[in-house]
């Protein structure tokens, strides 16, 4: 299959418990969701998901992620550390549900102008599960946070190729780790995490880009000063200005790094090309979410962004999921049409009628257009 | 009530176990021309080839960027007589010439 631009030639690949997927690349192995999937419900299914590892030995091997000897830890400024099964966890905390979006940091990367390098993705880097385990402040309370505790770490077991290699760590502020939202989740839409989406335990923080929410995790550690590695600097920063834009090819002065998602909305039941029936009305339908304050608005073209209308909001499962939306749409008369969809959160945060850009190729989140032509009956 | 039927029936249809622990081999080729085994020895050990196939046409400088990177913060084993050949390669097989002055 081919992605919408320049060298998007890609293979559709079964990996383990996954359907087929668009693979980017196989070692470590990074598949992006088929766009298609996201039009058959708010949940994308485990088999669906997308994945993105960092490193080649990812994923785990099994003999490290058994459930009988696998164990998250929880280390460094606490009272006391805890060394706890995924069993432990499902006992002797309290369970809670989520429905939460995850997106990857540099989904639709491929769509930026001019180019950037990176992983050359279309759409499909997103994904919104119903994710269940422990709230992470729990744990961390049962630990004991020390007086000086500043940042909490969190390390997978998808180990570095070599020494040389920065490991695959991630670490958020201590006042962060204690919003409830943030989970130890063992569960993926019912079910136990799919092996490449962090089986047994990962780390979920809703509304926030993927890269913190790091799979098989086995590390927590609480730290009295601010974690320097790789992955938080240089890696996975933004231009610290308005919407982490600036001038295309230019280089940022400042940087700060990556956090919550901005506001995005998709056409998920036609796809650019598709062609209608002129003077049939047709239900669109898509998708909008953002970074947790919630979709109040979504407004949709058929000429261009030229005049707006307010499409109906459907079912809402949570401030962090995916919110439907549909609208019914009739082409006139024959012709080409370019539908357009823009959301606005309940902050009245919005998306820009033109692309934006940053040398990392993250937070893409233009109002899209879906070019469709009607013919007549 | 239609949606909440179809959030539930994902529940069953998705509760598999891992039950197969292999990933799919690695199968893009380099393109074989002199260089090839520059990447092979400097870049493969650490990742498949798409993470330089699957790239949009770069320039020189776009390459020598992330060749760098690489070498300085991923400790690449390239020696330095052999950053210009390998460069050559990317920029001949997944390049683009640069703009003319």
């Amino acid at each position: 299959m081919t992605l919408p631009f320049e060298n998007g030639e890609r293979e559709l690949v079964r990996y383990p418990q996954k359907r087929a997927l668009i693979r980017l690349t196989t070692r470590p192995p990074q598949l992006e969701t088929p766009f298609e999937v996201f039009n058959e419900g708010l949940v994308t299914p485990n088999d669906a998901f997308f994945v993105r590892y960092h490193l080649a030995g990812a994923p785990p091997p099994r003999e490290l992620l058994e459930p009988a000897s696998f164990r998250v830890q929880v280390l460094g400024k606490v009272t006391t550390p805890l060394r706890l099964s995924v069993e432990d966890l499902r006992t002797q905390f309290e369970a809670v549900e989520i429905v939460a979006v995850n997106q990857c940091s540099g989904n639709s990367r491929g769509f930026f102008q001019p180019r950037v390098v990176g992983g050359q993705l279309a759409n499909g880097a997103m994904g919104n599960a119903k994710w269940k385990g422990v709230r992470l402040a729990d744990v961390l309370k049962k630990a004991g946070l020390a007086a000086e505790a500043k940042q909490v770490l969190f390390n997978g077991l998808d180990a570095p190729p070599a020494p040389t290699v920065p490991d695959f760590v991630k670490a958020i502020e201590v006042e962060q780790a204690l919003d409830p939202d943030l989970l130890l989740a063992y569960e993926m839409n019912g079910a136990p995490l799919p092996w490449l989406n962090g089986f047994p335990l990962r780390l979920v923080v809703p509304g926030h880009y993927g890269t913190y929410w790091v799979k098989h995790l086995h590390e927590i550690t609480v730290l009295d000063e601010p974690f320097k590695g790789f992955w938080m600097d240089p890696g996975y920063r933004i231009p610290d200005t308005d919407c982490a834009a600036i001038e295309p090819g230019t280089t940022p002065k400042r940087t700060v790094p990556i956090s919550r998602f901005n506001v995005r909305s998709f056409i998920t039941s036609l796809s650019d090309g598709a062609t209608v029936r002129a003077g049939a009305e047709t239900l669109v339908r898509g998708i909008a979410f953002d970074g947790g304050h919630g979709i109040r608005e979504v407004l949709f073209s058929e000429d261009d962004g030229a005049s707006w209308r307010a499409a109906a909001l459907g079912v809402d499962l949570g401030k962090f999921s995916f919110r439907e939306w549909t609208i019914p749409f009739t082409a006139k008369k024959p012709g080409d049409y370019q539908l357009r969809v823009k959301a606005t959160n309940t902050l009245g945060q919005s998306q820009p009628l033109d692309p934006l850009w940053n040398p990392a190729g993250y937070m893409r989140n233009v109002v899209e257009t879906v070019r469709v032509t009607a013919q007549s009956a | 009530m239609k949606r909440l039927l179809f959030l539930l029936s994902i529940s069953a249809a998705t509760a598999i176990a891992v039950e197969d622990w292999t990933l799919p081999g690695e199968t893009p080729a380099l393109k074989s021309t002199p260089g090839a085994e520059l990447v092979q020895a400097n870049c493969l050990i650490c990742h498949s080839t798409e993470y330089i196939t699957s790239q949009p046409p770069l320039t020189r400088e776009q390459w020598k960027a992330s060749v760098t990177k690489m070498q300085q913060k991923f400790g690449a084993p390239l020696t330095a007589e052999n950053v210009e050949p390998l460069l050559d390669y990317l920029t001949a097989s997944y390049g683009k010439p640069a703009p003319r002055p």
